[in-house]
This record gives structure tokens, C-alpha cells and sequence, in this order.
């Protein structure tokens, strides 16, 4: 029996070989995409509850709500679509072992992804100005409930992309090791493909 | 009214530019396999329909009823 | 030795965790599956107890027209309870938590699942969960029922708050539980294991980690949307403001339908093992079974709106609805007659375990059928919300998810605990559970029929003879627990040794001690066939392959 215990705690503190690395990595990226899958269906879900209260309403929007400005969301919706090329090619270039050319296109993610957010601010000061609320109306609930878990994911988002960013800088992902980072990116990119959705949703159709 | 058109100027552009690069993107990794690289594909195919979106917008053909019964 | 250990445990699947030294990170925060699965069941047993308590107090309200042993209000929160509780922290967390945390990863011949320290965290919900849950008794219960529609739910207190808060929390563990089993059966199976080689409790247990993740974030979404229209006052469901209230149930029952799926599919699993070990036969049509797991959970996603004939959705809507519900029926079907043909001119065994599942095939079979009569528009419209539809899904969650439970409890019970249970108070138990569970839901369809609605504290008093006699039979169907409480406590105290497999059964977890050792197996399983060939050779490679099938019970 310690004979197990002493093996298992050599296996454990052990590094990886190779071939358990890819096994590792395996399991965790089906099991991260199974987490977007099911992080989807969250979205779906209120989608579909916003598709079913616009059928039911006589006029959408509702009388009295102006609809979102949409040539203001087609320019930050552009700012979010060009984070998600920078973090494409952030992730080609540290499998390339270019490392300065991740620093640069990460930090112009992080940037974008900023800006983003601040212009969603920006649209719900808008909004709340024109008296168009959260509680005030069917539109109101469904806008700012599915853009605000939106802004919510890109906000973890942006957090993911610090975090792997700092672990990078401290030399923790190699050209051959780096689930992380394509996590982080992978993230990056459902939260943008989510906003490609969203954005014909409310403020084209 | 100016800024309405700087926005549709930075959306045009900005669409085209992206989209060019998403579309680059998905050339050189058509052929390369790789869970990863599929999941990735199909991220970027979305990517290229959203600047179609945004460049459409921009050009003023999308998005312009503003109200609509349904 | 210690090297060659190492490669045996690196090849044996992915996690590698030395074994615990202190006593909270072995038994309470521990990441062994067979850990996290006994605290599943303990805390899931006591739940499924404490809502039985619920149940009973509604029965002793009901034994009298106009009782005053609780007032409508308590009478409301009993319901909300039982139901609440039977449901997300008991049934589910014993199905798929317990049951599948324990047996699934042996079957496969894993060392552990894919994501041992998600699993611990999984688990980890669960109790603050129930906390929550039970907190609110104290700052106005939830009432509305277990599916808590609004407008009222959102009329009553903060309990509804309190309501939404637990069962999602509870929901995160549910969805990470079906990511990380997914995730292991699809990535760690042993060499050799095919899909078409797996045992059919994993085939279930995978079939419901997709049904969990597909379905609980949606609830997720129902959730969140109530927490929001009572917190922040949203209108999504107040009608007079734009809202409907009809979009809560579609929302709610996208994922209760799949849900009593998941309640019932890993039972399907149990019933498929638990049957062949008993009849000492290879089970009938094992890719038949398979597939029709895989197609109920594919149509479950095309019946929710079955749950709503009544709230006015029009014809064109229920007609497709009710014609799927009905062909949902067609793959339950299959298993049930592949079941019974595989006891066809078998020698059976009448053990607990196979008492219960014998038990379980009748019972169900009556539950399904009744379903059937409720998938038609026209008799739901009539039977909606009596006492029919309450029998109806006792004779499907009892009658099919508990005496399910039951068998794998009394089967897989030698295997992690290393002792018998004593057979004689089994079958007492088996023959007093079967009796007094069909003696209190029988005449609930009758009473269901003539138009006694459910959920309601006081009755009409032509309705009283029949009442009572229920109720006699619910408390008597209670007092059956103890006989199993009282088993499992003398078995682990003085039940004879078990022998790594009691049942002579060939699936994979039989071929190790009892209880497994910690690190599961020792030499990496080489499967070459399915489990099922009673009296042909074992097919996995040496040691495995010595090992004797014979019952020894």
C-alpha cells in the first residue's frame, strides 16, 4: 500500500510527459468545448424567450422606445469582430514562437475588447436616458438581459485574456504546450460569435 | 448626424478590413487538421457573416426600419 | 514495482492523485470518485427522506376533508417541498451523482472521471444548495409547486428568491457533473471498449450527461428570468406589460421534460445490468437498447410542450406535440420488451436486486401507459392537474426511478462497502414497498378520474372514504424505508464478506476487491467483447480474465 501511495505521489509531482500532455489536453478541450455548447444554450434560451415577446407584442419595439443606434452598434460591434482576428493571430504567433508579435496583438485584444464594453456603456446611458429601462418594457427586459450576459461574458472575457497574458509573460505556455491560451482564445471567439448573433437580432431585424 | 457618419465610415472599413483577414484566416487553415483548428474554422466563418452584417449596416441597406410590426 | 506502478496508473487513465493522509481531504473534500459518489448518495438519501416527510404530512392533511393538522399556506409549502426536493436534490443527484460517479468509471476501467477536482466542486454545490433550500422555510417558503409558475410565484414572498437561488446552484453541479462524465466515457474508455462493447449503464449515463448539459442551462435560463422578474421587477412575464406568463412553462419544461429523462434513463441502465447478471443470460437486443437510449433523449427535446396542453397554445401546436409524445413511446417500448425477452426461458435468480427490477418492469410499464392516455389532447384536457396526472408520475419517479434506485442500491452494494445486506429483510422490503406502493397510487388514478384536481388542502367529502385509505397505505409505504435503513446499517455492521462479486456479473467493476481499492485497477483492462456473454469466457485480458463468475451469494 505505501509502496502506491509513494508511486502515485511521484506520478503526481512528476512533469508530464508528452504523451500524457496530449492526453490531458484532449479531455480538457472536449470538455471546454462542452461548456461553451452549454453556455450557448443559456443565450438560446433567452433568445428564444425575446423572439416569442416580440411575436406576441402588437409593434416591436413597443411604442415609445426608439430602437438602439445602429450605425454606433455596426462600429462597435466592428471593434469586438477585429479583437477576435488580433487574438487569431496572437495564438499564430506564439504557435510560431514569435513572442513579441503575442505581446502586441494580445494587448490590441484587450484593448478592443475594452472598447467594446465602454460603447455598451456608452449604449445603455443612452437608453436609460431616453427613459427605455431594464423594468420599463418587454423590450427593455430582453435588450438589456441578453446584451448585459453578453457585456457580462466579454468582461470574463477580457479577464481570461489578462490572466493567460500573464501566465505567458511568466513562461508558462510553450509552441507545444498551451491549452490555456487556446482556451482563452477559443472563449474570445465564442463571445464574439454570440455578438454577431445578438447584433442582427436587435438592432438589424 | 456627424457621428452617425463616422460610425458608418469606421463600420465599412472596419467590416472590409476584418473580414478580409477572417477570410485569409480560413484560407491558410482549410487544409490544416486539428480539433481546435475546426472549431476555429467555423468561429471565423461566423466572423466573415458579421462583417458582411456591419459592412451592409454601414452602407445603410440593413437596419434602417425603425418600426416594424413583428 | 514502484516504477512499473506508475506506468500502469498513467496508462489507466488520464488523473493521477496520490492518495489522502488526513481525514477532510479523504471523506470530505476528497476528488476519488467513489468517494464523491457515496457522499452523492448520503446527502441525496437523506433529502429523498426528509421530502418523504413532506409527502407524509400531506397525507395525514388529506385523511380528513377539512383538516386542520396544516393550514392551505403550510399545505402549499409541503407540496412546493416534496416536490422540489424529490426532483433536483433527490432523484438526479442519486441517478446521475451517485450512481453514475461510483459504477460509471469502473465499468469503463478508468482510473477516475476526466475531471476529478470539477467533480469534487460539483458535489460541493450540492449542500449549500440544500441549505439554501431549506433557509427559506424560515423567511417565507416557496408555494407555487415545484414548477413554480408565474404570476404566482412572483405574487408570494421572498421564498421564490430563496427557491430560485438553490435549485440553480444545484443546476451548476448537474451541468458539470454531465460535462465531466461526458467527457469520460467519450475519452477514457478502457483499450478495446468500443462504443458498441460498453456496458449499458454507461451508455445511459452518457446519454444523460448530454440530456443535463443541453438541458439545465436552460432551466438556468428559467431560473434566472423568475429571479430577475421578482428581484428587479422585469416584465418578461407580466402581462400588463407586453410579458407572458406561457413563456415561463415553454422555458421551464425545455428542460423538465429531458429531466424526467434524466431521472429515468441511468435507471434503464441499472434495470439493463442488473437484469442479464440475474437471468444469467446475455441481455436481448443490447444495440437495440443503445439506440433507443439514444433516441428518447433525442425526442425528449420535441415533447415539452405536452406539460401544456391546457394554457391555450392551439391546435396546430399540441397535434405535433401530442403525435411525438406518442412515438416517444415506441423506444421505451423496445426496452421493455427486450427486457422481458431476455428473462424468457431464463433461469432466474430471484435475489432483492432483481425482485426490484422485476418490480420495476411492471410498475413502469403501468406508469408509461397512463402516459400514453395523458399524451392525448382531448383525456389531458381532462385529467389535467387531478389526481390522475399525480399517479401517473408516482408510477413513472416511484414506480420506475425508486424501485430503480432500490435495485442498483441492493446490487452494487457489496461492491463499496464489502458486505452483504441480509436477503430475507430484502425481500420483505421488495414485497412491502411493491404492495403498499401500488395500494396508494392505484386508487389515486380512480380518484384522479372521477375529478379530485391536485394541490388542494381540503375536498370534496364524497372524496374522504377513498382519501383515508390512501393515506393509510402512503404511511405504511414510509415505514418500508426503515426496513432498508435498518439493512444497511446491520450490513455494514455485521453483513457477511461479499467477495469481489457476489452476483457473478461480468461487467468491469466486479473484477476488482470489494470495496475497490483506490487506485481501481491494477494492470489497464484490455476489453475484446461486450460484458453479456453469460457462459463464455471473460473477455478482458489477464488477470481479469481469471475471474470467477459464479454466484456466491
Amino acid at each position: 500500500m505505501a509502496v502506491h501511495t509513494e508511486a502515485l505521489e511521484y506520478a503526481h509531482h512528476g512533469p508530464m510527459t508528452d504523451e500524457e500532455y496530449v492526453e490531458q489536453r484532449d479531455l480538457r478541450f472536449l470538455g471546454f468545448l462542452m461548456f461553451l455548447f452549454t453556455d450557448s444554450i443559456f443565450f438560446t434560451a433567452y433568445i428564444f424567450a425575446y423572439l416569442y415577446l416580440r411575436s406576441a407584442a402588437p409593434v416591436w419595439p413597443p411604442v415609445g422606445i426608439e430602437r438602439p443606434d445602429v450605425n454606433l452598434g455596426a462600429a462597435n460591434a466592428i471593434a469586438l469582430f477585429g479583437s477576435g482576428i488580433t487574438a487569431h493571430y496572437a495564438m499564430t504567433r506564439l504557435k510560431e514562437n514569435r513572442l513579441s508579435g503575442y505581446i502586441w496583438f494580445t494587448i490590441a485584444t484587450i484593448i478592443l475588447g475594452i472598447l467594446f464594453l465602454l460603447g455598451q456603456v456608452y449604449e445603455y446611458h443612452a437608453f436609460y436616458h431616453e427613459g427605455v429601462t431594464w423594468a420599463g418594457s418587454t423590450f427593455g427586459a430582453s435588450f438589456f438581459t441578453l446584451t448585459g450576459l453578453h457585456g457580462f461574458h466579454v468582461f470574463v472575457g477580457v479577464w481570461f485574456l489578462i490572466a493567460t497574458f500573464a501566465q505567458t509573460l511568466a513562461g508558462k505556455y510553450s509552441p507545444s504546450r498551451h491549452f490555456g491560451l487556446t482556451a482563452a482564445t477559443l472563449y474570445w471567439h465564442f463571445v464574439d460569435v454570440i455578438w454577431v448573433v445578438l447584433f442582427f437580432l436587435f438592432y438589424i431585424y | 448626424m456627424q457621428v452617425s457618419y463616422i460610425a458608418d465610415a469606421v463600420g465599412v472599413i472596419g467590416a472590409i478590413v476584418v473580414g478580409f483577414f477572417s477570410l485569409r484566416f480560413l484560407r491558410k487553415e482549410w487544409n490544416l487538421k486539428g480539433a481546435d483548428i475546426g472549431v476555429t474554422k467555423v468561429m471565423l466563418t461566423l466572423l466573415a457573416i458579421g462583417c458582411v452584417e456591419a459592412f451592409l449596416v454601414g452602407l445603410r441597406i440593413l437596419g434602417q426600419s425603425p418600426l416594424s410590426t413583428h | 514495482m514502484s516504477t512499473d506502478t506508475i506506468e500502469i496508473l498513467r496508462r489507466a487513465g488520464a488523473p493521477i492523485h496520490p492518495e489522502p493522509e488526513s481525514f477532510v481531504k479523504r471523506y470530505l473534500f476528497s476528488i476519488d470518485h467513489k468517494v464523491i459518489g457515496v457522499q452523492y448518495f448520503i446527502v441525496a438519501g437523506l433529502m429523498i427522506l426528509l421530502s418523504g416527510l413532506f409527502a407524509e404530512a400531506i397525507r395525514v392533511q388529506l385523511t380528513q376533508p377539512h383538516n386542520s393538522f396544516l393550514t392551505a399556506q403550510q399545505f402549499n409549502e409541503a407540496f412546493t417541498f416534496h416536490g422540489t426536493l424529490m426532483v433536483w436534490f433527490g432523484a438526479i443527484p442519486l441517478v446521475t451523482g451517485a450512481f453514475g460517479n461510483c459504477v460509471m468509471p469502473l465499468q469503463i476501467g478508468a482510473r477516475d472521471v476526466a475531471f476529478p477536482w470539477l467533480n469534487m466542486f460539483s458535489f460541493w454545490t450540492f449542500p449549500p444548495a440544500v441549505l439554501i433550500l431549506l433557509s427559506s422555510l424560515a423567511f417565507g417558503a416557496p408555494d407555487a409547486g415545484w414548477t413554480e409558475y408565474p404570476p404566482v410565484s412572483l405574487q408570494a414572498g421572498i421564498g421564490i428568491v430563496f427557491w430560485t437561488t438553490a435549485v440553480f446552484t444545484v443546476g451548476i453541479g448537474a451541468t458539470l457533473t454531465g460535462l465531466n462524465f461526458l467527457t469520460t466515457v467519450v475519452k477514457m474508455r478502457a483499450p478495446g471498449m468500443t462504443f458498441t462493447r460498453m456496458p449499458l449503464f454507461v451508455w445511459a449515463t452518457g446519454v444523460t450527461s448530454i440530456l443535463s448539459l443541453v438541458a439545465t442551462t436552460a432551466l438556468a435560463s428559467a431560473l434566472g428570468s423568475l429571479f430577475l422578474s421578482h428581484v428587479f421587477n422585469i416584465p418578461f412575464y407580466d402581462p400588463s406589460r407586453g410579458g407572458t406568463v406561457v413563456l415561463f412553462q415553454h422555458m421551464f419544461w425545455f428542460y423538465s421534460h429531458p429531466a424526467v429523462y434524466i431521472m429515468i434513463i441511468p435507471i434503464f441502465g441499472v434495470i439493463s445490468e442488473v437484469i442479464p447478471t440475474f437471468a444469467r443470460k446475455p441481455i436481448f437486443g443490447y444495440k437495440l437498447i443503445a439506440y433507443s437510449t439514444v433516441s428518447i433523449a433525442l425526442l425528449s427535446f420535441m415533447v415539452w410542450a405536452h406539460h401544456m396542453f391546457t394554457s391555450g397554445l392551439g391546435p396546430w401546436v399540441t397535434l405535433p406535440f401530442m403525435i411525438l409524445t406518442m412515438i416517444i413511446g415506441v423506444p421505451t417500448g423496445i426496452k421493455i420488451f427486450s427486457w422481458v425477452a431476455t428473462l424468457f426461458g431464463a433461469n432466474m435468480r430471484l435475489t432483492t436486486p432483481m425482485l426490484f427490477s422485476l418490480g420495476f418492469l411492471s410498475t413502469f410499464t403501468l406508469g408509461g401507459i397512463t402516459g400514453i392516455m395523458l399524451a392525448s389532447v382531448p383525456v389531458d384536457w381532462h385529467e389535467h392537474a387531478t389526481y390522475f396526472l399525480v399517479a401517473h408520475i408516482h408510477y413513472v419517479l416511484f414506480g420506475g426511478t425508486v424501485m430503480g434506485v432500490l435495485s442498483g442500491l441492493y446490487y452494487w452494494w457489496p461492491k463499496f462497502t464489502g458486505r452483504m445486506m441480509s436477503e430475507t429483510l430484502g425481500k420483505w422490503h421488495f414485497w412491502l414497498t411493491f404492495i403498499f406502493f401500488n395500494t396508494t397510487f392505484l386508487p389515486m388514478h380512480l380518484v384522479g378520474l372521477v375529478g379530485m384536481p391536485r394541490r388542494v388542502a381540503y375536498y370534496d367529502p364524497a372524496y374522504h372514504a377513498i382519501n383515508l385509505f390512501i393515506s393509510i397505505n402512503a404511511f405504511i409505504l414510509g415505514a418500508c424505508f426503515l426496513l432498508l435503513i435498518f439493512n444497511m446499517f446491520w450490513s455494514l455492521k455485521k453483513g457477511p464478506a461479499a467477495g469481489p462479486n457476489p452476483w457473478g456479473a461480468r461487467t468491469l467493476e466486479w473484477m476488482i476487491s470489494s470495496p475497490p481499492p483506490y487506485y481501481n485497477f491494477k494492470e489497464v483492462p484490455e476489453v475484446y467483447a461486450q460484458p453479456y456473454g453469460y457462459g463464455e469466457p471473460l473477455p478482458y485480458n489477464a488477470p481479469y480474465d481469471q475471474m470467477s463468475t459464479t454466484p456466491t451469494y
